[in-house]
This record gives structure tokens, sequence and C-alpha cells, in this order.
């Protein structure tokens, strides 16, 4: 032992050392218990449909999968939310890897901090009234830093131009006013109906807990695989 | 000559080092319970703190974090228990990781994330300041 070496000026004060670890005990149950909460409260954001079902929504929309199924998997996505991009992925690897056994239906939800995912929404049905509606989905998502920027247009232009599609129709959609009304009202009958964070899933009206992987997915929706 | 006492560094110490716990436990605490990913209206995707940058050897930064502060506090409490001497010298020292980290973090929030979490960037703050007051501490003493 080196204690004799330290010869401490003064004489330890236990108390110094009992009173800050209880506090910061105090302090740490304190906040871990407030981080639950919050997280709690964030898992409940999902309203549950009403009677009259999902919020109303007006905008022209495309089904991936099988649209005639029996499983309709609704999911209110933002372009800029990459949260949604992932779960985008998932789906597309689900249907890679298992057919397309269910109806997706991707409805806007823009988020009100980042407003060019509105018009990123808009850019979609422009193309999607082309035909080309989940193309255009697949580039708006993995291809963020080029719409995100001060001047978006452009980046849609190109992606349009990448998918061969009718340039001039292609901008008289992107600029119509009504469609851009249309985006907005989407987002209010989605807010006014509870939903507040994206992505947020329905499967056939009920809530449903996004999963991380195909193979979660598969088992969320089918039951447990063997 | 006589030196002048480190006792207000310490003071300030304790409480940046006490600020940090809080900011690192939240921190942590999430991290942890993994909330479910999603972006809300008002902002913020998580997308700092679920990034591949939010973990080291499999240990989430905030935990890493979390001790640094407790180490800052504790010796700030040893200097009040004891006041060692050569304490005052070494804070410079065992905080200057922790700003070199912690440049790195807003460096990666800002250029490559492009995102910010603003409890990261608190807890930058706090571990810049710390760093800054113990550097004060070193060369006052040395005068």
């Amino acid at each position: 032992m080196s204690k004799k070496k330290e010869t401490p000026k003064k004489q330890s004060n236990p108390v110094i050392w009992f009173g800050a670890t209880g506090i910061l005990l105090v302090v740490a149950l304190a906040v871990v218990y407030w981080a639950y909460s919050e997280n709690e409260a964030q898992t409940e954001t999902a309203p549950v449909a009403t009677e009259t079902g999902l919020p109303e929504y007006n905008l022209p929309n495309w089904v991936k999968g099988d649209a005639d199924s029996e499983l309709r998997l609704v999911v209110f996505s933002d372009f800029g939310c990459i949260h949604c991009a992932r779960f985008h992925t998932v789906i597309d690897e689900f249907f890679e890897e298992y057919g397309e056994m269910f109806a997706y239906e991707m409805r806007h939800f823009p988020l009100g901090n980042n407003f060019h995912s509105r018009a990123a929404a808009v850019a979609s049905i422009a193309a999607g009234k082309q035909g080309k509606y989940w193309e255009m989905v697949n580039l708006l998502y993995y291809n963020t830093d080029r719409w995100r920027v001060e001047n978006p247009l452009e980046g849609f232009f190109g992606m349009a131009q990448f998918l061969e599609l009718d340039m001039e129709q292609f901008e008289r959609d992107i600029l119509d006013e009504d469609l851009m009304y249309n985006v907005v009202r989407a987002h209010l009958a989605a807010q006014n109906f509870g939903i507040r964070a994206t992505p947020t899933a329905y499967l056939n009206g009920e809530p449903f807990r996004i999963p991380q992987n195909p193979a979660m997915l598969y088992s969320a929706m089918f039951g447990d695989t063997d | 000559m006589s030196q002048p006492s480190p006792k207000p560094y310490f003071i300030v110490l304790l409480v940046l080092g006490f600020l940090g716990f809080i900011d690192a436990t939240y921190l942590t605490a999430t991290h942890f319970m993994e909330a479910p990913p999603g972006c809300g209206e008002d902002g913020g995707c998580g997308e700092v703190t679920s990034s591949e940058y939010s973990t080291i050897f499999g240990i989430p930064v905030a935990l890493y974090g979390l001790l640094y502060y407790l180490s800052v506090i504790f010796l700030s409490l040893l200097w009040f228990d004891r006041e060692p001497a050569f304490l005052p010298k070494i804070m410079i020292a065992w905080t200057a990781p922790g700003i070199i980290m912690s440049s790195w973090f807003v460096y990666v929030m800002l250029f490559i994330l492009d995102a910010i979490c603003w409890y990261c960037m608190g807890s930058a703050a706090s571990s810049t300041l710390i760093f800054i007051t113990s550097a004060v501490m070193f060369f006052k003493m040395k005068e």
C-alpha cells in the first residue's frame, strides 16, 4: 500500500462520496425514467383506425405487389425520412425474396419541417401519371442528396430524364398547383387523424409495427417462419 | 508568491461534469431502449444516434461519454476531498481526449451524416467547456 507516501492534507470526508453517489444515482434514475416515458409516448404514435377507416386520401395512388391480396399494408411515408427509405428497402427485398404476397400502398405524409418532401411527393405522382411511380419512388429515396438542395427541380428533372418520361408532361404535372394542394390536404387529413411520425404503417387498418428486415416482416405478417 | 486556489475551477468542472452526466445518461438510455425508428413532425429522425458512428467496438459512444463525465465528477470530488496537488495539473491531459472525440462527433454530424442531434451537441459543448476550464486552470496554476 502506498498510503504512506501520499499523506493527505485533509481527512477524507465520506459525506462527499456518499452524497455524490446518492445524487448521481437519483438523477440517473430520473433521467432513465424520463427517457422511458418519452419512448412509450412515441410508441403510441399510430392512432387506431376508426370505423370510417384510414384518413381521407385524395391523391392518385399506385399499389405495389398483389393488388387483390387480402393483406393490405398502408404506410405513411416521407421521402426525406431515412427510416421510410429503409423500410421501403425492406419491402423491396421482401418482394424479391418471397414474391408479391400482399398489397403495399405508400401514402404521402411529407413532414412539415422539410418542405422539399412535399415537392418530392408531387414528383413521384407526376412520374406515376406516366406509369413510373415506383421507379420514381426508388430514385427519390436513394438519391435524397439530389433534391434536398436549394432548388430541387433540377434533381427531379434529372430523374425524370433517367426514367425516359415525357418531359413536357412531367413538367406540367410537377408544377400542377392542384396536385400540390392535394398533397398538403392529404398531409393535413392524416395529421387530423392523429398521425405524427413517419413511417406509420397499417395492416388491414390495424396499426403495424415497422419490422427491420424482410424476415421480420414475414413473421409479422404471416406468423413465425420455421 | 501565493498560488491561486483551483477551487473555482473544480466547482465549474463539477457542474459541467454533472450536466454532461445527465445528457449522456439520457443518450445511453435511449440508445438501449431502441425508440421505434421514425421521423417526427417537429424534426429529428434519430439519424445520429442510430448511425454506424454511434457505437465503437459495439458499445454506444454515449456510454463512453457517461463514464468520462463520471470520471470528471470523481476527480473534481477528489480534489474537494483531498486536494491532491497533482490534480490541477493533470486535468488538462485527462480531458483532452474528450474534446478530440467531441470534435470528431461534431464533424460526423455536420459533414458526414448531415444531421444534428441536439443532445449530442450538448455533450460536445460540455466536454469542450470542461477542457477549456482544465486548460485555464493548468496555465493559471503554472504562473
